[in-house]
């Protein structure tokens, strides 16, 4: 071949030389062109995809109010359960997950498989709040694919008692029933926000550069209940039910001066810690939710009406031969029926006929006028989930019989705290005062955002009506139906009812709500207590028999527990709120967790020795610390098991607590110089050193509070200024 | 020697190019890997075989180029050697198989067999004759094509395509220089093009292979050469245009996306589109002044996999912006331009061969590079000269530029 080409002059080189940087021109023309493009005619557009990429709004969620009794005891707090969930799409090894899940959580692994399996979904639950004696191992699992949720949680520190004034959350921790429902707006509180960072592997970081909204704790409510108390109802009603085989036993406990609920329950019940699917019947607050027909009970409106009225005083006789006040061929029969009777005996020995004649002589108008004051046929408005009005029928509604039935408690249904509240007008010189349960809210700081004081609603009857009521009723303690009410050294005021109940459209003679509704002391009345029996089965079905003495067991633990003049004069015990946030109060045999980070040692050590709980001490490289000198120089940075989790008392765990000693590293502490740093290098520069920061602002620092070389303690807060403020 | 007679011999303005790349390369390799799990190892490395490349660099330039020369093949054979080995005895990682495992970091003989094979290509271009009066025949073509393919093929079975087509475009400036008729690179270019073209239709439409083919007709009939050869070459560009589809199909699956994915980088977002999009939207969103250095939020959250090693330059973009990008684009324009004239003045043929080669392999890897990360260009993971993290690579450029200075100092300039 002699495909020659022959390039000898400089000519030929130079042009080739030129061609090469021809070529190089026009390539970084192509990158300059492009890069002119998307830098500054396309930048805008470019700049939004990436801040859509990098950041996310992160709901932080406040902690939810906590529900204290009037004395400052925390009957329901905070806890975190651990749920653990998947996204199908991300798992690599669904059968190891499975696996690991059912050798723990006692599912088959095929319910797990089957769960990650889910099409077309990128988050499914596969066991949700989990038990905390579950979680160890579990909350630290690392599968691709595999989300560990902290879920807020309700903590009822004391089981089933108050559960159904308190109520319940869902999963997403809102109240479903109870104090929880009807306060739901305040216990939340309000959702913050931060933006996030999220990075190419969707990791989040926070952004420090965005403002951040702080959520705010939702508030704390007291209530007007007194757990003990409310422990006493609690197990009177449960001895109660047992003891007569009863359908249900309800009970409710006032402050007769105030209208305040002491204490309020329903037997069956339920425990909010273990919930069972056969508890839907203790959800009920039965209290407020559950009407009746009275009976005897009833009879007060007939009682006050006519003293209010004149028709009677206590000296009245009535005579009850005649027919025409009878009730003819009616299975409501009298247990005692004289042919004439004093007004006082009549009310004693809860005389039908007697009551039926004044009724009568009353006439319905009155009669419903004072229904109705007492408060009958209307919510009384107390602020729980669930109260019916009872029904209570208007005068142009009556049937010919129907005031008949009206004056011994039929045709009438009522609620038990209808009728507390209606014994408490009397008991409170006439005045109706308006059940409350909810005695205060308070701010997270701890500061009153409202206070519930006792709301007089109307004075139905005369103080002087009202004492003469208190002695006939008092009459009925001593001498009367409701003598096993009666109580050592204090007079006892209260009524007795056995109705029978409706069964298939007629009164049965088997089925009965046996009450007894007292107070004392009955010459300046303080305490109330209702009871009423649902079917009791034992074959007592007498309020006198059964009621009154459940009624005396109740107040006869109350006075053990509080004398009459501590229950004139109620002293809040009120415990500094925040000191009970962070060492809850515990049920006997359950003990929470308490907080230890940030306390010094020594702190730390007395807290857990007033706990009794065993603990093993070691500094950040894992060296254990046996002598405890210098304590009061070294925090606690890291604590195991985490505050507030809850242990049965008989397996108490033992505490490890890393601390760290700073003795020796005064320098640590120092607050070092970061004006000039980018902030990114600031917050890690402090962080690493174990402050908080606040940031104002974004770019690099400017100034910082307090100035470097402060010393500071761990955990101590440092507000840094940036140039650019947002 | 005086300090004016030094500055004759001693290119500094190559050398202060070379440094400022290398220690920007510092400052980015920093920036992008301070929130990845590797933060403190690379810029570290960077810098230290910076140094090392600088003074390797400094001594080359010392060198006789007699020496340079007869170095030459030996190199290329131990290069050779090496990228057999690496076939036997390389570390397979993400199914390419190219890398020593050697104390902690990677060897890639590949990046070197690019130094040893531009420097025997010009060496065998040089070797037969003195000065500049040279010929270039058939024989020699496909001698020098033998050469370079010999480590293609070995690159190929790695498979490292990026790599390849590296040495392939050390070919045509070469030819080029060394004298090859303007015909001769059409002939050579027109089926790329044909190619190229044939894979756009397949997004654009037929029609767009068909216009190119008739332009690249036209073109070639233009020139005056003999008919048969002519045709041969437009036969060339039909079985380059037609065939394209065919090795298409017998591409790697990763390629195949990754060549559709510059054409449509949205068609696959999460996947091989993803670096293209990433990496416009981290300069893009660095406008004209960047973010500022560490700032750059898509490099900061490590949107960028691995962006310390062929993406490095969407670091630049993002946190200096569109004018910190012209400068360093600026600082290559003076090394690529210093290569070539420091080629056009070099005494010896083979150091002024050696200039052109490493000036266009230079080019190829910037133009590449960067077209990559602006969008404009497949991604071929190829480094960024002397920025991108990899110790071969940095080694490498700075051995080529070495023997750059060694050529500037051994110039055509009465002392």
């Amino acid at each position: 071949m002699t495909y020659f080409i022959k390039d000898t002059t400089a000519v030929n080189i130079r042009r080739r030389t030129n061609l090469l940087l021809l070529l190089f021109f026009v390539l970084f023309g192509i990158i300059a062109f492009r890069l002119f493009s998307i830098q500054i005619l396309d930048s805008e557009k470019y700049q939004i995809s990436a801040r859509k990429q990098y950041e996310s709004k992160i709901i932080l969620y406040p902690s939810r109010g906590l529900i204290f009794d009037r004395n400052m005891n925390l009957l329901v707090s905070n806890s975190f359960n651990v749920s653990i969930a998947a996204d199908p799409n991300m798992v690599t090894k669904p059968d190891e997950i499975a696996q690991h899940l059912a050798s723990r959580l006692g599912q088959p692994k095929e319910f797990y498989l089957e769960k990650l399996s889910t099409p077309n979904t990128s988050f499914v639950y596969l066991e949700r709040k989990i038990d905390a004696q579950k979680i160890q191992g579990l909350d630290t699992l690392k599968y691709d694919g595999l989300i560990i949720l902290k879920e807020p949680t309700r903590v009822y520190n004391y089981n089933q008692l108050a559960s159904q004034i308190l109520g319940l959350t869902n999963n997403e921790n809102d109240g479903l029933s109870g104090i929880e429902k009807t306060l739901n707006d305040q216990l939340s509180g309000t959702e913050g926000f931060m933006i996030m960072k999220r990075d190419g592997k969707g990791n989040l970081r926070p952004a420090t550069e965005f403002p951040r909204k702080e959520p705010v704790k939702g508030n704390n409510v007291v209530l007007t209940i007194d757990i003990n108390i409310q422990r006493i109802v609690e197990e009177e009603l449960y001895r109660t039910a047992i003891e007569h085989k009863a359908a249900g036993v309800r009970s409710v406990v006032m402050s007769v001066k105030t209208g305040e609920i002491l204490a309020m329950s329903s037997y069956p019940t339920f425990d909010p810690s273990h919930i069972r699917p056969a508890d839907t019947a203790g959800f009920r607050n039965a209290v407020i939710t559950d009407q009746f027909e009275p009976g005897s009970t009833f009879k007060l409106i007939t009682v006050a009406a006519s003293l209010e009225e004149g028709i009677t005083n206590i000296n009245s006789i009535i005579r009850t031969e005649s027919e025409s006040y009878g009730v003819t061929g009616s299975q409501l029969t009298n247990v005692n029926s004289p042919e004439s009777i004093s007004f006082q005996k009549a009310v004693e020995q809860s005389s039908n006929s007697g009551m039926i004649k004044i009724a009568n002589v009353l006439g319905k108008e009155k009669f419903y006028k004072y229904s109705r004051d007492f408060g009958f046929g209307i919510p009384t408005g107390i602020e729980l989930t669930g109260e019916s009005s009872g029904t209570l029928k208007r005068p142009i509604d009556f049937l010919p019989q129907s005031l008949d039935y009206l004056a011994i408690g039929y045709q009438v249904s009522v609620t038990t705290l209808q009728m507390a509240a209606a014994y408490s007008c009397v008991a409170n010189n006439g005045m109706y005062m308006k059940p409350y349960i909810v005695m205060k809210e308070l701010n997270a700081s701890g500061e009153t955002e409202s206070e519930n004081k006792p709301i007089e609603i109307r004075q139905v009857v005369s103080p002087n009506t009202s004492k003469i009521i208190s002695q006939l009723l008092t009459g009925v303690v001593q001498r009367g139906t409701g003598m096993e009410a009666s109580l050592d050294g204090i007079l006892v005021a209260g009524k007795t009812g056995t109705a029978q109940k409706l069964v298939d459209g007629s009164y049965s003679s088997s089925h009965h709500q046996s009450s007894f509704i007292g107070y004392f002391p009955a010459d300046n009345p303080i305490i109330l207590i209702a009871v009423v029996i649902d079917d009791p089965g034992s074959g007592v079905y007498y309020g006198g028999k059964i009621s009154a003495p459940v009624f005396k067991r109740i107040a006869t633990k109350i006075l053990d527990y509080k004398s009459i003049d501590e229950l004139y004069n109620p002293v809040i015990t009120g415990r500094d709120q925040m000191k009970v946030d962070e060492n809850l109060t515990s049920n006997e045999d359950e003990v929470f967790i308490p907080k230890l980070t940030y306390k010094t040692l020594q702190d730390a050590i007395k807290i857990l020795n007033e706990k009794s709980f065993s603990y093993k001490v070691t500094d950040e490289t894992g060296k254990e610390i046996k002598n405890n000198e210098g304590n009061e120089k070294m925090f606690v940075v890291l604590q195991n098991p985490s505050p507030n989790l809850k242990y049965p008392m008989n397996e108490k765990p033992e505490v490890a607590l890393v601390v760290s000693g700073f003795e020796n590293k005064n320098e640590e502490f120092t607050l070092p110089d970061i004006t000039g740093l980018s902030l990114r290098n600031a917050i890690n520069k402090l962080i690493a050193s174990g402050f908080e920061i606040e940031i104002n602002g974004s770019g690099a620092v400017i100034s910082q509070y307090p100035p470097a070389g402060t010393s500071l303690f761990p955990g101590a807060k440092v507000v840094i200024y940036c140039d650019q403020n947002l | 020697m005086s300090a004016s007679e030094f500055f004759k011999k001693f290119d500094l303005t190559l050398v202060l190019a070379t440094i400022s790349l290398i220690t920007l390369g510092v400052f980015a390799i920093f920036s992008a890997t301070s929130s990845s799990e590797f933060s403190e190892q690379f810029y570290e490395r960077h810098m230290i075989f910076g140094i090392a490349g600088v003074v390797m660099m400094l001594v080359i330039s010392y060198l006789p180029p007699k020496h340079l020369e007869k170095v030459s093949s030996v190199l290329y054979v131990l290069s050779l050697l090496l990228l057999v080995s690496v076939l036997i005895f390389g570390k397979k990682i993400s199914g390419q198989r190219s890398w020593f495992s050697f104390g902690g970091f990677g060897i890639q003989p590949a990046e070197f067999a690019k130094v040893a094979t531009v420097m025997i290509v010009a060496f065998f271009l040089s070797k037969d004759s003195e000065g500049r009066n040279s010929k270039l025949g058939l024989k020699d073509t496909l001698v020098i094509a033998g050469l370079v393919l010999l480590p293609v093929a070995l690159i190929a079975l790695q498979p490292d395509t990026g790599t390849n087509l590296v040495f392939l475009s050390i070919l045509i400036p070469v030819f080029l220089w060394a004298g090859m008729p303007a015909f001769f690179i059409v002939a050579l270019i027109a089926p790329v093009i044909v190619a190229i073209s044939a894979f756009l239709s397949d997004i654009v439409g037929n029609y767009l292979l068909y216009v190119v083919l008739a332009i690249t007709a036209i073109g070639i009939f233009l020139f005056k050469e003999k008919q048969y050869l002519k045709i041969g070459v437009i036969v060339l560009c039909l079985i380059a245009g037609f065939g394209s589809d065919y090795v298409y199909d017998h591409l790697e699956t990763y390629q195949q996306k990754r060549i559709m994915s510059v054409f449509d980088p949205t068609s696959d977002p999460r996947g091989s589109g993803y670096n293209v999009i990433q990496s416009k939207v981290a300069i893009g969103s660095g406008g004209l002044f960047g973010k500022g250095y560490m700032q750059g939020t898509q490099t900061q959250l490590n949107f960028i996999p691995a962006q310390w090693t062929d993406f490095i330059f969407c670091m630049v973009g993002e946190e200096f912006g569109f004018i910190g990008s012209v400068v360093l684009i600026i600082l290559y324009l003076v090394i690529v331009i210093k290569l070539i004239n420091n080629g056009y003045n070099a005494r010896s043929r083979f150091l002024s061969l050696a200039c052109i080669g490493f000036a266009s392999v230079f080019l190829f890897h910037l133009f590449i590079n960067i077209g990559m990360t602006v969008g404009i260009l497949p991604v071929i993971g190829i480094p960024l000269p002397l920025l991108s993290y990899g110790v071969s690579s940095l080694l490498s450029f700075t051995i080529m530029l070495g023997i750059g200075m060694n050529a500037y100092r051994n110039r055509n300039i009465v002392f």
